[in-house]
């Protein structure tokens, strides 16, 4: 008798533990939407520090970045060079110091180019919905007001550009670590990040 | 019926004559049998269309590429955005998924494996750079592209390298996949093939069917299933559903050509049987003429079979109509029967041999005449007319006499026609003749100067203008080049045949940047040339060197020397073909041709028909590059004939005219003007319906020429004889009937030649008794 209840006992402690785990995802992630700020505007400044393969030391950058919903993302890298770069879902433009655009890639063209700058913003922004679509998500809260996540790719086609993405925040997303599939990674911390209403004057002709 | 004496009055020869064609018939049968169950029947239009030395290659190269996708069903799901276009397809999917066994599912995304090809392709990476890079790189300086670099490596990771930054640091790999990639319209999205198209998106759903499409029987399983699943895609508002493939048109041609097949055949075999009935009135005609059309097709059928090994299918829709001119035969002997009770059968038929063996040859000399332009379709038409004749002649002149038994009583409608003659006007210098000459002259001239020639090959085709329309709007959303127009290009070794392609691309640049083409499908895009191969690379490590020595310098330390590839080696074409990487273009070598080489290139986006004498024009600048174009060579070839055989029935009007005149003198133009004035009549009514005139006319109007002058010659032969007029009546109300149900035909070709023979034949029956002589004092045969 005390067998069969201890049984029935362990029965129930795995059920309850698999649906607790089928149900952490969702739960997850919308409790860590509720505590990111949607601000129409994000602006702060950044330090990104890569390290690739063949390179004995790590290439290290400062600027500024100011993200914008519905429009995406500016990347001001300061030192050690100037330079911009514009990430929309539709299209992605590199400036040089000179403000003269080196690089251009239009979606319409290049239809692997919406799937970047989707994610790229997305990744910035805490966008979870859409980076649910394309990578698993786990992870956990922190404190009163913070988070970290770990995202893996879902398809091959992500899995040919990152083993792993790691994202960790409170109501701004801070600290960001990009794991590239061939071993290169990417820190990007994002300093002093303000949420503002709209676009600042000189802020709204860099998304042109 | 039979009486006691079977073989009374026939000759031991005609005894040895009939026995020997049972003989022949029973082999006859035999074939049959075993044609209908393996049912080697062709719908491939291009198996109507003529092939020379000339065009061998270009013909080879059709037939290739038309294989790789004749067992392939593509299909575009359309919606205004990418979420209602997913969806839709999804319902589409899930409709066809019942019958997978039918429509198996090509997953074009996931069996093309990126990363076996990108690992094919690594060691040979900076021996492969785009034109823009090429140009761009051979007026660089290392200083800027060194600062260009840094500025990337201090930006925001945007993610996908193909290599590590040390192994190609100007990022020209990605580059190259990326101009690669852009050759095609499709791409992945959310594990679905996708494109932008027409303010759309859409998903391409690719299917392999898995039983022939073409049926006897004429079923569209196919269609009715891709039917059901466009429905269902439909439930959402604004999807649009374009599906095309090979197997869509044979099923149609297959399905279009029984329905044509029974409407012609069945339709006039009944009229045949009835109108033997209305004149006889007895059951025996109507077996024996019956029987006389079943040897006729089944012989031409075997025949045309043994002789080009395949029947298509438009021959036999043609074919169909033979029953309304073979029948000719059993109907004259009967009519005969029935004028002289007193004569036994094999008298009758030994008076009627004569004249019906000169009425045979002249009609299947004018059907052989068919065959003269070397069109494999036409000669199978022609061969098939002019043996059905024959044999149905044969039937008539061996059997009849030996299976004809009794009499034959005069009926109200034989003797009606026989009497309808005498009352029939004749032309002469009054005024009702004139006034009809009149009205015919106001009908004929404004119609021939209505009249449009058009040489176009699609008048041999007879797909649904909705499958047609469906194929070109597939054709134009995904970019497909066509394959009847391409550059085949010829060398000595492979490396010459890649290295002539890239001349022509050079060549053809500018019409590339002016937008009269976007581009091309070749082999030398995915191998270039080793002499390419080797400059590039020097261009590309040259550069690369100096760039990665500036930047280690700026970043302070050390950076790794490249993923050295083995120097001086190139990407070859044999080890590009052996890989699975060339799958989807490797019917583009043609391999051995002649004592070299040669590939075809494909060229995408050509809508345009004033970039064609541009790229002609290229083409001639470059040795060894041909431009095909297979659309305007069958059309010339069409023109070709058309005007051949315009002079060739001229020729033969003329030769028919001093042939008449020989044996009626005078007289002799009663026989032929009525169908002089026919000719001129059906060309004038093509004109008012704006038909356009087209080889398939002119030859019809041979077969006219043929056919209508026979009744000219009955009555010149017999003034006032209203029994040959009753079987010049019978056989043309059959002749019309079957060629009337031929211009229902949705083959224009066919459809031209019906309706030429169905107002040229009705012309003819009016005016020829309207020119027949003064009936002769005593109508004495």
């Amino acid at each position: 008798m005390k067998r069969r209840a201890f049984l029935l006992a362990l029965c129930g402690a795995m059920l309850a533990s698999t649906r607790l785990a089928g149900a952490a995802a969702p739960d997850l992630l919308a409790a860590v939407a509720a505590r990111l700020s949607d601000a129409p505007v994000i602006h702060g400044r950044f330090e990104q520090t890569r390290r690739l393969s063949g390179f004995a030391n790590p290439l290290v950058s400062r600027g500024d970045f100011v993200l914008a919903r519905e429009r995406g993302v500016v990347w001001s890298t300061r030192e050690p060079f100037a330079s911009s770069l514009l990430v929309t879902p539709e299209r992605l433009v590199m400036r040089g110091a000179d403000g003269r655009v080196q690089q251009q890639m239009q979606a319409d063209a290049q239809p692997a180019m919406r799937v970047v700058g989707e994610s790229v913003i997305a990744v910035l922004r805490g966008d979870l919905q859409t980076l649910s679509a394309r990578f698993e998500v786990a992870g956990k809260l922190a404190g009163k007001n913070g988070w970290s996540l770990t995202l893996t790719p879902r398809d091959a086609a992500m899995r040919r550009v990152f083993a792993r993405i790691e994202l960790a925040g409170d109501r701004f997303v801070r600290d960001v670590r990009l794991e590239e599939a061939g071993g290169d990674s990417t820190h990007v911390k994002l300093i002093d990040p303000s949420a503002a209403t709209r676009l600042a004057a000189d802020e709204e002709p860099r998304f042109e | 019926m039979a009486t006691g004496k079977p073989l009374r009055g026939l000759s031991p020869l005609e005894r040895v004559l009939a026995v020997g064609w049972l003989l022949l018939v029973i082999a006859l049968a035999a074939h049959q049998l075993q044609f209908w169950r393996a049912s080697r029947l062709d719908t491939d239009v291009m198996a109507l269309l003529p092939t020379s030395q000339r065009t061998a290659t270009a013909d080879r190269v059709l037939r290739r590429l038309a294989d790789g996708v004749s067992r392939e069903i593509v299909v575009l799901v359309g919606a205004p955005d990418w979420p209602a276009a997913r969806a839709a397809a999804q319902r589409f999917s899930a409709a066809t998924q019942p019958r997978a066994s039918l429509l198996q599912p090509v997953d074009r995304i996931a069996s093309f494996d990126l990363d076996a090809a990108l690992a094919f392709y690594r060691p040979y990476r900076d021996r492969l750079l785009t034109d823009s890079q090429r140009a761009m790189l051979g007026h660089a300086d290392a200083d800027a592209l060194a600062r260009q670099a840094l500025t990337r490596l201090y930006q925001l990771s945007t993610g996908p390298r193909l290599t590590g930054w040390a192994a190609d640091p100007l990022g020209l790999w990605q580059d190259w996949w990326l101009s690669r990639a852009a050759m095609t319209r499709v791409h992945e999205r959310d594990g679905l093939a996708a494109l932008s198209a027409e303010g759309k998106e859409w998903v391409l759903l690719t299917y392999r069917i898995s039983k022939p499409a073409f049926s006897v029987s004429g079923d569209t399983d196919y269609a009715d299933l891709l039917r059901l699943a466009t429905r269902a895609a439909q439930q959402g508002g604004g999807v649009q559903v374009v599906a095309a493939g090979i197997p869509l048109h044979a099923e149609a041609a297959a399905a279009q050509a029984s329905v044509e097949m029974n409407v012609i055949g069945w339709g006039s075999l009944a009229a045949v049987l009835l109108l033997v009935w209305l004149a006889f009135r007895s059951l025996r005609p109507i077996v024996l003429v019956g029987l006389s059309l079943l040897v006729g097709t089944a012989a031409a059928v075997s025949v045309t079979a043994l002789v080009f090994e395949r029947v298509h299918l438009i021959t036999l829709v043609f074919g169909a109509s033979l029953v309304g001119v073979a029948e000719d035969y059993g109907i004259h002997y009967f009519v005969s029967r029935q004028a002289s009770p007193g004569a036994t059968p094999p008298q009758v038929m030994r008076r009627l041999l004569p004249g019906m063996a000169l009425a045979l040859s002249t009609s299947a000399v004018a059907y052989l005449a068919l065959g003269i332009a070397p069109f494999p379709g036409l000669r199978q038409m022609a061969l098939f007319s002019a043996v059905g004749l024959v044999a149905a002649f044969l039937t008539v002149v061996f059997w009849f006499p030996l299976l004809d038994r009794g009499q034959l009583r005069q009926t109200r409608l034989s003797s009606w026609l026989t009497a309808s003659l005498a009352r029939w006007p004749r032309v002469g210098a009054e005024r009702r003749s004139l006034l009809l000459l009149g009205l015919l002259a106001l009908f004929v001239v404004p119609g021939l100067w209505q009249v449009r020639v058009a040489d176009d090959v699609r008048q041999l085709q007879s797909s649904p203008p909705a499958l047609i329309e469906a194929q070109r709007a597939a054709g134009r959303l995904l970019g497909t080049p066509s394959p009847a127009q391409f550059l085949l290009v010829r060398g000595a070794t492979p490396d010459q045949v890649l290295t002539r392609e890239e001349q022509i691309k050079q060549a053809l640049a500018g019409v590339v940047a002016r937008g009269g083409l976007d581009g091309f499908v070749a082999i030398s895009d995915w191998v270039p040339s080793a002499a390419r191969q080797r400059a590039d690379a020097a261009l590309a490590d040259g550069l690369e060197g100096a760039v990665r020595e500036r930047v280690a310098r700026a970043v302070g330390g050390a950076v790794g020397a490249a993923g050295a590839a083995p120097a001086g080696q190139v990407l070859t074409l044999p080890a590009w073909l052996a890989a699975p990487v060339s799958d989807t273009l490797r019917h583009l070598w043609l391999d051995r041709e002649g004592d070299g080489y040669a590939s075809v290139m494909l060229l995408r986006g050509l809508d345009k028909p004033a970039t064609l004498a541009l790229i002609e024009a290229a083409a001639a600048t470059v040795p060894g590059v041909e431009w095909v174009d297979r659309v305007a060579d069958l059309s010339a070839l069409l023109k070709h004939y058309r005007v051949l055989m315009t002079w060739l029935l001229a020729a033969g009007a003329a030769a028919v005219a001093l042939l008449l005149a020989w044996r009626y003198g005078r007289g002799a133009w009663r026989a032929l003007v009525p169908t002089l004035l026919a000719a001129l009549f059906s060309v004038a009514l093509l004109g008012w319906l704006h038909v356009p005139l087209q080889l398939f006319s002119v030859l019809a109007l041979a077969l006219l020429l043929g056919v209508g002058v026979d009744y000219g010659i009955f009555l010149l032969e017999h003034p006032g004889d209203g029994e040959s007029w009753t079987a010049i009546v019978l056989g043309a109300a059959s002749t019309l009937l079957a060629f009337g149900l031929l211009a229902l035909s949705s083959t224009p070709a066919l459809h031209a030649f019906g309706m030429t023979m169905l107002s040229g034949v009705g012309a003819v029956w009016l005016l020829s008794p309207w020119f027949r002589p003064r009936a002769a004092p005593h109508g004495g045969r």
